[in-house]
């Protein structure tokens, strides 16, 4: 009778761990071109570094030699050679693809450098609007990076200096603040601030600084549907500037006040040096991504993780880095492409 | 590796042991229209798989997205013509959706098949080693 009560009750509250999590539960992590489910179930490897995807079956990826576009049946459709970096994102009606590119270009007795180049896609694979970051800078007034490239990195491009470290590219939804005008992109450049692009990408401007972020590592800088920023902070430091720690907030840039922190106790529990991704899921969940431990769903007001997955940073049974991972729903492109899940 | 790999395919295409399809295969069926269709789809099989294995490394810590191992393990043949048929043969661990992309599993011998007059492209998947005797074109008209 006993165990009957106990099954019972674990039938109708469902493991704790993950209540709030219900209504995502169908839905699909994506690391880089990868698809998992919330049982660390692979559903699909698809080729590339970042990837973007379609109903049809379809997806974009983009790789440090292309961006392609390739059909449910395989086939490339188009792709445009270079070197392509951090993410890769959709328009919000998934008209047109938002790509970060490189530009490697000789600076005299300086050896190669390397820029960012902002790339505005549609399906077709036509280039509708471009911008680099060395004609962002100069607009906006802010100094080159002249950051020496890893070992990797230099190989990768070719390049042995950036300017600029550009690290997330979005639509801005509609939204109240003034500052963000829907239709247009939020950019984020790696210790040089937040860039606000017109539709076109042919006028920018920096976006309000946020005191939390300025002039430290930032990831994934998004402006959400109440005007506010959303971002991974990858490095705070305490009062001697010592033992570097990492947050995830959504900041109102007009009163600089976070609506949400999520931090580890103590706080250098979380801390990633190079990557870090966040998703608004809803009004209360986000999705959180670090660089080397895992994947969480955060209920910000009850302040729970309800779910930790560690499969998106141990693919192919080899730890590893994640950039950012997200969440989709990936029913119909599963489906179309014959995968059951 | 290839070459070995059209070697083994040469053998077993020689073999007088004509076979059915074997009963561990997984057959998917693409429609053509014509062989040049035929040959499309089979090159824009082998060069997805290329484009899948294709090794990157990390850019921080230099890592590479595939280990050698893995990269021995998943080997992919040539689309080539061979007689009356057009066919690439290839080597990969497949997960339990039949998918490629993995470094751990059952390895598979997956064949993409088309012979001449037809208007399909076998996609055919057999769990390593196949049955005796099996070669694709016993399993043509």
């Amino acid at each position: 009778m006993r165990l009957w009560m106990c099954l019972l009750v674990v039938f109708v509250s469902g493991p704790s761990y993950g209540r709030g999590l219900e209504k995502f539960w169908n839905h699909q992590l994506v690391t880089g071109c990868t698809v998992l489910d919330f049982n660390d179930t692979i559903l699909a490897q698809l080729p590339g570094k970042f990837c973007a995807f379609f109903d049809d079956g379809s997806f974009v990826s983009a790789s440090d030699t292309h961006l392609r576009f390739i059909t449910k049946d395989n086939e490339v459709k188009w792709e445009i050679p270079g070197h392509f970096h951090h993410q890769l994102n959709l328009s919000i009606d998934k008209t047109k693809i938002l790509a970060l590119g490189s530009r490697i270009f000789p600076v005299k007795s300086n050896g190669s450098f390397r820029s960012d180049r902002l790339m505005v896609v549609d399906l077709a694979g036509k280039i509708l609007h471009e911008a680099d970051s060395e004609e962002v800078l100069k607009t906006t007034g802010i100094r080159w990076l002249a950051w020496e490239m890893t070992q990797a990195f230099r190989e990768i491009t070719g390049a042995g200096i950036e300017m600029s470290h550009f690290n997330s590219f979005y639509e801005i939804p509609k939204n109240p603040n003034p500052a963000f005008k829907a239709g247009g992109y939020i950019v984020n450049g790696h210790s040089q601030g937040s860039f606000i692009f017109s539709p076109d990408l042919q006028s920018v401007t920096l976006a309000p600084p946020l005191r939390i972020a300025f002039l430290n590592n930032s990831h994934d800088v998004q402006v959400t549907e109440r005007g506010n920023l959303l971002l991974f902070v990858n490095k705070h430091r305490d009062g001697r500037h010592e033992n570097p720690f990492s947050t995830v907030n959504e900041v109102d840039p007009r009163t600089q006040k976070s609506v949400f922190e999520f931090s580890a106790t103590p706080k250098e529990l979380f801390y990633s040096e190079y990557c870090g991704g966040v998703q608004e899921l809803d009004g209360d969940h986000v999705l959180i991504s670090d660089q080397l431990t895992g994947t969480f769903v955060y209920a910000t007001k009850r302040k729970k993780i309800l779910s930790a997955v560690r499969k998106t940073h141990k693919l192919n049974n080899t730890p590893g880095q994640a950039q950012q991972v997200k969440l989709f729903d990936l029913g119909k492109f599963l489906t179309s492409r014959g995968i059951k899940f | 590796m290839t070459s070995c790999l059209l070697l083994i395919l040469a053998f077993l295409m020689g073999c007088s042991t004509v076979t059915n399809m074997p009963e561990s295969a997984a057959v998917r069926r693409i429609p053509v229209d014509s062989k040049d269709q035929a040959k499309k789809v089979i090159e824009n099989h082998v060069r997805y798989l290329r484009l899948l294995f294709e090794q990157s490394r990390d850019p921080y810590y230099g890592t590479p997205k595939w280990s050698d191992e893995c990269l021995k393990a998943n080997e992919i043949g040539e689309s080539a013509a061979a007689g009356a048929a057009l066919l690439s043969v290839s080597n990969l661990i497949l997960d339990s959706k039949s998918q490629p992309g993995h470094c751990k599993g059952v390895s598979h011998t997956v064949v993409m098949l088309y012979c001449d007059g037809q208007k399909e492209v076998q996609e055919i998947k057999i769990p390593n080693p196949p049955p005796a005797g099996f070669g694709p074109r016993g399993l043509c008209p």
